[in-house]
């Protein structure tokens, strides 16, 4: 008993402290954490920080053409699977989307099947890449861009 | 202009009535209307900037002999599951029709326009097959191995694009000698025919229309030389990859799919296509 009611209080003695710290900074550090957080999340560049893929994203096919992407295809069609791509809004989403469609919609053997499935996996490639260099690359990124900006310039 | 049968003279009017410059019957009569509609014919031709010389030699030129050759049409796609390389369907036009539907109505129309033209032409024996007649898919390999099987000395993929929906126009694709063509040169040739005589027919129904060329820069698994059976030193077979339009772009599909006249639309680029292929079989 003796023992037991020294050592119940060695661990109150122990915890009390980080108790104690936890409340005080829910009573009374609250708001100006979550306004700091808050601030955090919304000051920082949309594509994310290095490493951060679960943050927000935009591909560059939904930024020139929007419209399309509320056109519904079947995702097992070749414009489908490049619409979800497309529409991904995380940057991990997006590498998974766009990888998936390469790997499925990629040629076989290296043979495409017409100018639209070329097109199309020309472009993801370049998407794909694209999420990769989003906010490591800058330079990367730029010239990306401006590939596919090229390609545009080129069909249209 | 001299004709030396009636036959011919249909054949003229066929022709001129499928591109629009004459409404008169196919009599072989070679009366006012049908001059008339010749010498607009010509005009147009001047218009375009080309060389038409004059209409003996135009005569000349244009007289058939006996035609004879074999000619595989490739409706792209067709069916439900994707099978050695072909999708069930990639374009989709703005109103929803799939492109697999358009190749094979296409590819129907190329094949009775090309008949058409053979038996207007006194002994001449032109055998155009499809790699598909309904709705069901083949390996692009196995599409080509038609035109090896049926010793073809032409094949052509019949295609429509798509991209954002307002993108539009038409271009022909051949393989580059660096993709592996053994017969690059005479490729192209049957490209350049197909491309122009395309090209014509769907800007006089549509100003708007944009020739794209000929591209040569992907390799596409429908014109693999090995597939159709060519090697060096025995190429007959001449194939191109025909992407007649864009039909996620609305214009295009009001004038193949949704008006009143987009039967006799069809028709008329289906007749441009055969008579290119014709020129080349020539």
């Amino acid at each position: 008993m003796h023992h037991g009611s020294v050592l119940r209080r060695y661990m109150r003695a122990v915890r009390r402290p980080r108790v104690q710290f936890h409340s005080y900074l829910l009573t009374k550090c609250w708001s100006p954490v979550f306004v700091l957080l808050l601030f955090t999340l919304t000051a920082c560049d949309p594509g994310g920080t290095p490493g951060d893929t679960a943050l927000t994203y935009r591909s560059m096919w939904s930024e020139l053409y929007p419209a399309t992407l509320q056109i519904e295809y079947s995702t097992d069609t070749l414009q489908g699977a490049f619409h979800f791509a497309a529409a991904a809004q995380t940057q991990l989403e997006a590498q998974h989307r766009w990888s998936r469609f390469l790997a499925e919609w990629g040629p076989l053997n290296g043979e495409f099947e017409d100018a639209m499935h070329a097109n199309l996996v020309a472009w993801a490639k370049l998407e794909r890449r694209r999420v990769d260099v989003l906010v490591t690359d800058p330079a990367e990124l730029q010239l990306i861009n401006q590939q596919l900006r090229d390609f545009v310039e080129q069909l249209e | 202009m001299k004709t030396s049968t009636k036959d011919l003279k249909k054949l003229a009017q066929t022709y001129l009535r499928s591109q629009g410059f004459y409404s008169g019957k196919i009599d072989g009569i070679w009366g006012k209307l049908s001059k008339k509609a010749f010498g607009r014919y010509l005009s147009h031709l001047q218009s375009l900037g080309m060389d038409i010389g004059d209409e003996q030699s135009i005569a000349e030129d244009a007289t058939p002999t006996a035609l004879s050759g074999v000619v595989v049409l490739d409706p792209g796609h067709g069916g439900n599951q994707r099978i050695g390389g072909s999708s069930p369907n990639n374009a989709t036009s703005a109103s929803g029709v799939l492109e697999k539907a358009m190749t094979l109505d296409f590819a129907k129309r190329i094949q009775k326009q090309l008949k058409q033209i053979a038996n207007l032409t006194p002994g001449s024996d032109i055998k155009v097959h499809l790699t598909r007649s309904g709705d069901n898919n083949l390996g692009l390999s196995d599409r080509a191995q038609v035109a090896e099987a049926k010793n073809a000395d032409v094949f052509v993929s019949i295609h429509f694009n798509g991209f954002n929906g307002s993108v539009r126009g038409t271009e022909t694709l051949i393989l580059s000698k660096a993709n592996g063509n053994v017969n690059e040169a005479e490729d192209r040739k049957l490209a350049e025919r197909i491309q122009e005589s395309m090209f014509i027919a769907i800007r006089k129904l549509d100003p708007a229309a944009r020739n794209r060329g000929i591209k040569d820069g992907q390799k596409l698994g429908v014109l693999n030389d090995i597939s159709l059976g060519n090697v060096r030193g025995n190429h007959k077979t001449r194939a191109c990859l025909a992407e007649i339009e864009f039909i996620d772009n609305p214009d295009v599909d009001n004038l193949l799919n949704k008006t009143a006249d987009s039967g006799k639309a069809r028709d008329s680029i289906a007749t441009a296509i055969a008579e290119a292929i014709i020129n080349d079989l020539v």
